[in-house]
C-alpha cells in the first residue's frame, strides 16, 4: 500500500543510435585517427602465449577475428564469422585501472572499475551460404563483466557470445558460440599448426608513413560443430583462420578502406594479402600497386593510392613477408548492394610468386549492414592456385 | 471613395455611443476577455500538459518495453544483470533517483546507452538544433556522455530554468555535482537522463540497478521462465498506469470549467451588447432615414463587433496566458504528485493557442451580438424605438426554453442508459446543467408568484414583486450564469469536501501502524526483525509482502499480511460477510479492494480466480475495501495463505506498532544500524502529510476556477442590472411622479437584486449537489474506480449562499445608486418623451 500511495514516477527512456556514434569515436571509420595518449607499436617486439592472446588495454583498438570455411554433411559449402573488437575510448593515461603486463591483474580490475571502465566492446557474428548472409552486432561496456577477454583458461566474450579455450591449452583448442535471429552456432577448433607472426615478426605496416599493428594469425584450424539456420541443424567440418590484431593508429588518415584476403591454398600453403585504399583512388579501375617501406620518401612522393602487403604462409608455419613485393588487385566483377557498388570477384596476382588467381564470392550479397558496414564472405580462387578462403572489403 | 467616407462616418457615428457610456463599452471588453481569458487558460494548461505527455509517451519505457524487477521493487546487485545478459536475455539496465537543485526536485536516470536498441530508434540522442549552439562542448558526444566526467541530457526547458550554462558542473544539494548538462528536447522536463555508471556515482548507489528492460522484439517463454527463476517480476508493458487515460478526468474537467467561464463570460456580452443596441436604436432610425442602407449599418456594426472582439481577445489572451502560468506549477505538481506524470511547470506560448483564443473571442462576440446585428434587418425605418420590444418577446420564450429543458432531461436519462465511461458523466452533468438553467426563468417565477401571495401586503410590494417577475426576462441570462457557477460551486467543493473527509479517515484507518520498513535486497530480513522485535518500545513486528499475480487475464497485485488486531480494528471495509477476519484464516478466503470489487462486479460472498506463475487459485471474497489512490486491482490475504499458494514467498515489508514518541528514535536506529535510507523507512505520520499535501494539491485548480467562475458570474450580473437600470427608468418614473422617494425605490433595485440571487442560489443547492452526486458516483468511479459517499456541508453551502447575496448586492449597488441620484429633470423629461 505504501508502494501505492507513493504513485510511480514516469520513467522515460531514451533509445538511442550508439554503436555508430561510439565506434565512430575511433572504430573503423576512425582507425586513422591519431593514436595520442595510447600505447605506440613498434618493431622488434616478441609475441609471448599465452599473454598476447589476451586483451591488450593501453592500445587503442583490438580484435580477435575468426572465419572458418566450412561444409555441412550433405557438401553445402557454408562460411562463419565470430568477431570480437576491443576499442579504449579514452587513453590508458585517463584510466588508471589498465596494465598490459598482467592480463589477469587487469581483467580483475577492468571487472572491479565499474561502469567508469573506458573498453567499449562490439562483436559480429555471421553465417554465410549460396543464397542466404546471416548476421547480428552486439555491444557492450567493459568493466561490468558484460564484454572482456580472460586468460587460463581464455574466454572472450561479449553477452552469450564466446570464444572458450580449453584448460591449459592456450588457444589451441577453443570452442565458440554465437546466435542471431534466425541462426546459432557452436563451434570446436583445434590448430594443427602453429600461430603465424604477420608481417616483419608480427609487426604489420598498414602504410608508407609507418602507421602500423601487432599481427598474428593462426591459419591451421580444424574446425567442427553444429550450425542451425532458420531452425534446421547443419553438422559440418572445415578449416578456420584467426586473426590477431592491436594497434593505436594502424591506418593512416587519408586511407579510407581496404580489401583483406585470407586464402587456404589446396597445397596445404596459407596466403594472407591486404590492399589499403586511399583518398581519390579509382575503386573501378585496376591499381598498379606501391609498397613503399616505411619512411620512403619516394614513396611520399609517389603518392600512392594504395598500400599492399601479405603474408606467404609454407605449410609448415613459415611466414614470408611480401612486404614490398608487386601484389596485383584488379576487381572482376561488381555487386551492387545497399546502393553501394562492391567488387566482390577479383583477379589477384603475385608475380614474383607465380600465382595468378580468380576469386569468386560464395555469395556475392554477404554485405553486413552493421553500425560499420562492410562485405566480408568465404570465396572460392582457381587459376594458378586453387583453394578457398575469406575476403574482407571495408570503406566501399 | 465615397463608400469609403461613408463608411467611416457611419463607423465614427456608431462608435460615439461607446465615447458616451465608457462603462458599457468596459463592461463588454472585460466580460469578452474574461470568457477568453478563463478559456484560453485552460486550453493553454491541457495543451502543456498533453505536450508533455506526448513527449514523454515517446520514449515512455512503460508503453515499448517489459520491465523486470525485483520482487520487493527494490534496487538489485547489477551482477544479475550481467547474469542475464550472460544468458542471451536483451536487457538493459536502468537506475532511478532523485536528486535536489536549487531546491527543485529533480528525477535522475541512469541508462546504458550501449545496450539500448540500435535499430527503430524513435529518439536519438542527438543535440538539438533549435538550441543553435556553435559551442561545441553544448553537443552531445557519446564518449563524454558514458565516461567521467559525464555529459548528461536535460530538457532545455530544465536547463533554462536552471539558468545553467552548458560545460560547467551543476551543484546538487544533496548530491555533490551533477555533470555538465546539454539539451535535448525528448527528455521530460523534470528529468535528468545519463550514463547508469554517473547515476550510480551521484545517487551513491554503486553497483546496484532499479530495473531492467526487456528491449527485444517479444519476450520468449524461454526467457520469460529464466527471469521468473533469477527471482525477478516482469511488468508488462501496458501494466503500468497510462498517462494519458489516467490524467483524461482532470483535463475534462478542467476542459469543462474552461468552456463554462467561457458561456459565462459570453452571457455577459450579450448582455452589453443587447444594451448597446437598445440604446443606439434611435441612432439607426435617424442614420435610415437619412438614407444609409441596411447593408451598410449591419457592416459597421459587424466590424464594430469585429474591432472589440480583437481588443478584447488579446487583453484575454494575455489575461489567460496569466492565469495559466500561475497555475502550472500547481497543474504540474497535481499531476505529478496524482498520477506521477511529469508535466513542465513552464509555460510555452503556442501560436495555435493564441490564434484558437483569438478565434474564440471573436465568434463569441459574434454570437453574443448576432441577434443585435440581424435585428436590424426587420427594423421598421420609422417605428419609435421602443426599447422593451426584444424582451417582451422574451416571455414568449419561456414555453421554449421548458421544452429544451425537457429535452435536455430526455437526453441526460438516455445517456444514463446507453452512455459509458468518463464521457458519460461529463454529458450527463451538461444534460442537468443546461435543463436547469432553461427550468430558471420558470422556476423563479413560480417562486415570485408564490412570494407575493404571501408577502404582498402593501401596494408597493405587490408593485414590486409584479415588477421583479417583469424584469425576469431581461436578468434571466445573468441569473442563469450564476446558478451555472453555483451548482458547480457547491457540485466541485462538495466532492473536494467528502473526498478529503474519506481519505483522511481512511489514512487514519489504513496507516494504523507507526511505522513501514521497506529493507531491500541488500539487507537481511531476519537481522532486522529479530533486531526490531529485541527494540525497546516496539509492540509488534508485522512481516508483509507483495506479489504480483493475475486475474480474467488483468494483472492484480496481492498484499499479504501478518494478521494483528490493528487490521481487524482498522481496516477500512466497504462490505464484508459475518466473520471476514476470521474467515481469512482459511487459505480459500481473500479480501479485495473497491477498485476491483467494482471492475468485475464481484463482491462479498462472490468468488475469484487468481492466476498465480504456478497456477490458478480460486477463493470466496469475504470483504472489500476502499483503497483511495490505488489505479490497480489488488487482493489481501494472510501471509501465511500467500505462504500456502506460492512457498517461495518472502516478506518484503515490516509493519511495525511501536510507541509513537520513540518512532523517530526508531528510524535514525534503523537508518544507522541497516544503512536504510528515507525511502524504505516510512513512518506512518510523514506519509499521511505527504498524501494530504498530494491532495490537497489536486484541488487547489479546481478551487481557483471555481472561484474565478463564480467572479465571472457576478460581473454578469452587475452587467445585466446596470443595462436593466437605464432601460427602467420610464417604468420607475410613475411611481416616482407618485410620491415614491427614490430613496425607496432604490432599495427595492437593491433587494430586487438579493432576491433573485438567493432564490437563485436555493435552486442551486439540490443542482449542486445532483452535480456532485454525478461526479462522485459516476466520474469518479469511471475514472478512478472507487465511488465516495457525499458529505454535505451545510456551513459551506450557506457561505456559498451569503457569497451569492454578495455578489448580487454589490452588482446591484451601482444602479441603485445611479437611480437614487437621477436626478429630478431626467425623470420628468421621461413623461415629455411619452415614453
Amino acid at each position: 500500500m505504501i508502494r501505492i500511495l507513493f504513485l510511480r514516477f514516469a520513467l522515460a527512456i531514451c533509445v538511442l543510435d550508439v554503436g555508430k556514434a561510439c565506434f565512430a569515436q575511433s572504430g573503423f571509420a576512425g582507425l586513422g585517427d591519431a593514436g595520442d595518449g595510447y600505447e605506440k607499436v613498434s618493431a622488434n617486439r616478441k609475441f609471448s602465449f599465452p599473454v598476447d592472446h589476451g586483451a591488450h588495454p593501453n592500445y587503442r583498438i583490438e580484435w580477435w577475428y575468426l572465419t572458418a570455411n566450412l561444409t555441412d554433411t550433405n557438401g553445402t559449402p557454408i562460411g562463419l564469422q565470430w568477431t570480437l573488437f576491443r576499442n579504449a575510448l579514452r587513453p590508458p593515461s585517463d584510466d588508471a585501472v589498465n596494465t598490459e603486463q598482467d592480463n589477469e591483474q587487469f581483467t580483475n580490475k577492468q571487472t572491479s572499475a565499474g561502469w567508469q571502465n573506458s573498453q567499449f566492446w562490439m562483436a559480429n557474428a555471421a553465417i554465410t551460404t549460396v543464397d542466404q548472409h546471416l548476421y547480428k552486432e552486439k555491444f557492450g561496456r567493459g568493466g561490468i563483466g558484460q564484454a572482456g577477454v580472460t586468460l587460463n583458461p581464455f574466454n572472450a566474450w561479449l553477452d552469450d557470445w564466446t570464444m572458450v579455450g580449453k584448460e591449459g591449452s592456450g588457444l589451441e583448442l577453443a570452442v565458440l558460440e554465437a546466435n542471431g535471429a534466425n541462426f546459432s552456432y557452436e563451434l570446436e577448433i583445434k590448430a594443427n599448426g602453429p600461430f603465424v607472426p604477420q608481417g616483419e615478426n608480427g609487426y604489420s605496416i598498414k602504410s608508407p608513413y609507418g602507421q602500423a599493428s601487432y599481427y598474428y594469425s593462426q591459419p591451421f584450424y580444424q574446425a567442427k560443430g553444429r550450425l542451425i539456420i532458420h531452425g534446421k541443424v547443419h553438422d559440418v567440418i572445415g578449416t578456420a583462420w584467426l586473426d590477431r590484431e592491436w594497434s593505436s593508429q594502424p591506418l593512416a588518415a587519408d586511407q579510407t578502406g581496404w580489401d583483406w584476403f585470407s586464402l587456404n591454398l589446396n597445397s596445404g600453403e596459407k596466403l594472407m594479402l591486404f590492399r589499403l585504399r586511399t583518398k581519390g583512388i579509382d575503386r573501378k579501375s585496376k591499381n598498379k600497386g606501391s609498397s613503399g617501406e616505411p619512411g620512403d620518401k619516394s614513396a611520399l612522393a609517389d603518392t600512392p593510392k594504395e598500400f599492399t602487403s601479405g603474408t606467404w604462409i609454407s605449410a609448415d608455419g613459415s611466414p614470408e613477408n611480401l612486404q614490398g613485393r608487386t601484389i596485383l588487385f584488379s576487381p572482376k566483377t561488381y555487386e551492387k548492394i545497399a546502393g553501394r557498388d562492391i567488387p566482390v570477384a577479383w583477379r589477384v596476382s603475385i608475380p614474383s610468386k607465380g600465382l595468378d588467381i580468380d576469386t569468386v564470392p560464395l555469395n556475392a550479397k554477404a554485405y553486413m549492414e552493421t553500425v560499420f558496414p562492410y562485405w566480408e564472405g568465404p570465396i572460392r580462387f582457381s587459376g594458378t592456385h586453387h583453394g578457398q578462403g575469406y575476403l574482407e572489403m571495408t570503406g566501399y | 471613395m465615397q463608400l469609403d467616407n461613408q463608411l467611416l462616418i457611419l463607423f465614427f457615428t456608431l462608435a460615439s455611443h461607446w465615447r458616451q457610456k465608457p462603462l458599457q463599452l468596459a463592461t463588454m471588453i472585460v466580460g469578452l476577455a474574461a470568457a477568453t481569458a478563463l478559456f484560453s487558460g485552460v486550453q493553454a494548461l491541457n495543451e502543456e500538459a498533453r505536450a508533455s505527455y506526448a513527449e514523454a509517451s515517446d520514449i515512455l519505457g512503460a508503453n515499448q518495453f517489459s520491465s523486470i524487477v525485483a520482487k520487493d521493487r527494490q534496487t538489485f546487485p547489477q551482477e544479475k544483470y550481467i547474469d542475464l545478459r550472460r544468458r542471451g536475455l536483451p536487457v538493459t539496465p536502468v537506475i532511478h533517483g532523485s536528486v535536489k537543485i536549487d531546491g527543485i526536485s529533480i528525477n535522475l536516470m541512469g541508462i546504458d546507452i550501449v545496450t539500448l536498441p540500435q535499430s527503430n530508434a524513435p529518439v536519438t540522442l542527438m543535440p538539438d538544433p533549435s538550441q543553435g549552439s556553435d559551442n561545441a562542448t553544448n553537443q552531445f558526444d557519446l564518449v563524454k556522455f558514458i565516461t567521467p566526467p559525464w555529459q548528461a541530457a536535460a530538457s532545455p526547458v530544465l536547463i533554462d530554468r536552471l539558468r545553467i550554462s552548458p560545460d560547467t558542473t551543476i551543484d546538487a544539494q544533496d548530491h555533490g555535482s551533477l555533470p555538465p548538462l546539454f539539451p535535448l528536447k525528448t527528455v521530460p522536463p523534470q528529468t535528468i537522463i545519463l550514463d547508469i555508471g554517473a547515476a550510480q556515482s551521484i545517487l551513491e548507489m554503486a553497483g546496484v540497478v532499479s530495473e531492467l528492460f526487456y528491449v527485444g522484439d517479444h519476450m520468449s517463454p524461454q526467457h520469460r521462465k529464466t527471469i521468473i527463476s533469477l527471482g525477478f517480476d516482469i511488468l508488462d508493458p501496458g501494466q503500468e498506469n497510462d498517462i494519458e487515460q489516467l490524467t483524461s478526468s482532470f483535463h475534462l474537467n478542467l476542459a469543462a470549467f474552461g468552456f463554462l467561464s467561457f458561456l459565462v463570460g459570453l452571457l455577459i456580452v450579450h448582455a452589453a451588447a443587447g444594451l448597446a443596441f437598445e440604446q443606439r436604436r434611435p441612432i439607426f432610425r435617424t442614420l435610415m432615414a437619412c438614407g444609409i442602407n441596411r447593408s451598410t449599418l449591419m457592416f459597421s456594426l459587424t466590424l464594430e463587433v469585429m474591432i472589440i472582439a480583437i481588443v478584447a481577445g488579446t487583453i484575454g489572451i494575455f489575461l489567460g496566458y496569466i492565469i495559466a502560468a500561475s497555475l502550472l506549477p500547481d497543474v504540474s505538481k497535481t499531476l505529478q504528485g496524482l498520477y506521477g506524470a511529469v508535466v513542465a511547470d513552464t509555460l510555452v506560448a503556442r501560436p495555435l493557442w493564441l490564434l484558437l483564443g483569438l478565434g474564440m473571442s471573436i465568434a463569441g462576440a459574434f454570437i453574443a451580438s448576432a441577434r443585435f446585428v440581424f435585428q436590424l434587418h426587420g427594423l421598421p425605418i420609422l417605428k419609435t424605438a421602443y426599447p422593451e420590444a426584444w424582451r417582451a418577446k422574451q416571455s414568449q420564450s419561456l414555453r421554449w426554453q421548458s421544452i429544451g429543458a425537457g429535452l435536455f432531461l430526455i437526453l441526460l436519462v438516455i445517456s444514463n442508459i446507453v452512455g459509458s465511461g468518463l464521457l458519460k458523466g461529463f454529458v450527463m452533468m451538461g444534460c442537468l446543467l443546461c435543463a436547469a438553467a432553461l427550468l430558471l426563468p420558470a422556476c423563479l417565477t413560480g417562486m415570485l408568484a408564490l412570494a407575493s401571495r404571501f408577502f404582498s401586503k402593501t401596494v408597493l410590494l405587490e408593485w414590486f414583486f409584479a415588477d421583479t417577475r417583469q424584469q425576469l426576462s431581461g436578468l434571466s441570462l445573468a441569473l442563469q450564469a450564476l446558478l451555472l457557477a453555483l451548482a458547480v460551486n457547491i457540485g466541485v467543493g462538495t466532492m473536494v469536501g467528502s473526498f478529503r473527509t474519506t481519505f483522511t479517515s481512511w489514512l487514519d484507518q489504513r496507516l494504523a501502524a507507526e511505522l513501514y520498513v521497506n529493507p531491500g535486497d541488500n539487507v537481511s530480513y531476519r537481522e532486522i526483525e529479530n533486531w526490531l522485535s529485541r527494540k525497546k518500545g516496539v509492540k509488534a513486528v508485522l512481516p508483509a509482502a507483495f506479489k504480483e499475480a493475475r486475474s480474467g487475464g488483468l494483472p492484480l497485485s496481492i498484499f499479504a499480511f501478518t494478521p494483528n488486531s490493528i487490521y481487524r480494528d482498522h481496516w477500512p471495509l466497504l462490505d464484508k460477510s459475518p466473520d471476514a477476519w476470521d474467515r481469512l484464516k482459511s487459505t480459500e478466503n481473500v479480501l479485495i479492494n473497491e477498485q476491483f470489487a467494482r471492475r468485475e462486479n464481484v463482491w462479498a460472498g462472490d468468488s475469484v480466480a487468481v492466476t498465480l506463475a504456478d497456477g490458478e487459485k480460486t477463493a470466496q471474497i469475504v470483504g472489500v475495501y476502499s483503497d483511495y489512490g490505488n489505479t490497480k486491482a489488488e487482493i489481501m490475504v494472510p501471509l501465511s495463505t500467500l505462504t500456502a499458494w506460492y512457498p517461495a514467498t518472502e516478506a518484503s515489508l515490516f509493519v511495525v506498532r511501536a510507541d509513537p514518541s520513540l518512532v523517530s528514535e526508531l528510524v535514525n536506529d534503523l537508518k544507522n544500524t541497516f544503512s536504510l535510507n528515507d525511502k524504505q523507512l516510512i513512518d506512518q505520520q510523514a506519509l499521511k502529510s505527504f498524501s494530504v499535501a498530494v491532495f490537497e494539491q489536486t484541488f487547489l485548480i479546481t478551487n481557483a476556477l471555481n472561484v474565478l467562475t463564480l467572479i465571472i458570474a457576478g460581473i454578469a450580473l452587475f452587467t445585466s442590472l446596470l443595462s436593466l437600470a437605464t432601460a427602467r427608468l420610464p417604468q420607475l418614473a410613475p411611481l416616482w411622479a407618485v410620491g415614491v422617494p427614490r430613496a425607496i425605490l432604490s432599495r427595492f433595485e437593491l433587494a430586487r437584486a438579493l432576491v433573485l440571487a438567493l432564490m437563485t442560489s436555493v435552486l442551486a443547492l439540490p443542482l449542486g449537489i445532483s452535480i456532485a452526486w454525478m461526479l462522485t458516483a459516476i466520474v469518479n468511479v469511471e475514472a478512478f474506480g472507487w465511488k465516495l459517499p457525499i458529505i454535505i456541508f451545510p456551513g459551506d453551502l450557506f457561505t456559498l449562499m451569503v457569497l451569492a447575496a454578495g455578489t448580487a448586492f454589490a452588482s446591484a449597488f451601482v444602479p441603485a445608486l445611479q437611480l437614487r441620484r437621477t436626478s429630478n429633470a431626467q425623470l420628468l423629461r421621461l413623461f415629455a418623451q411619452e415614453k
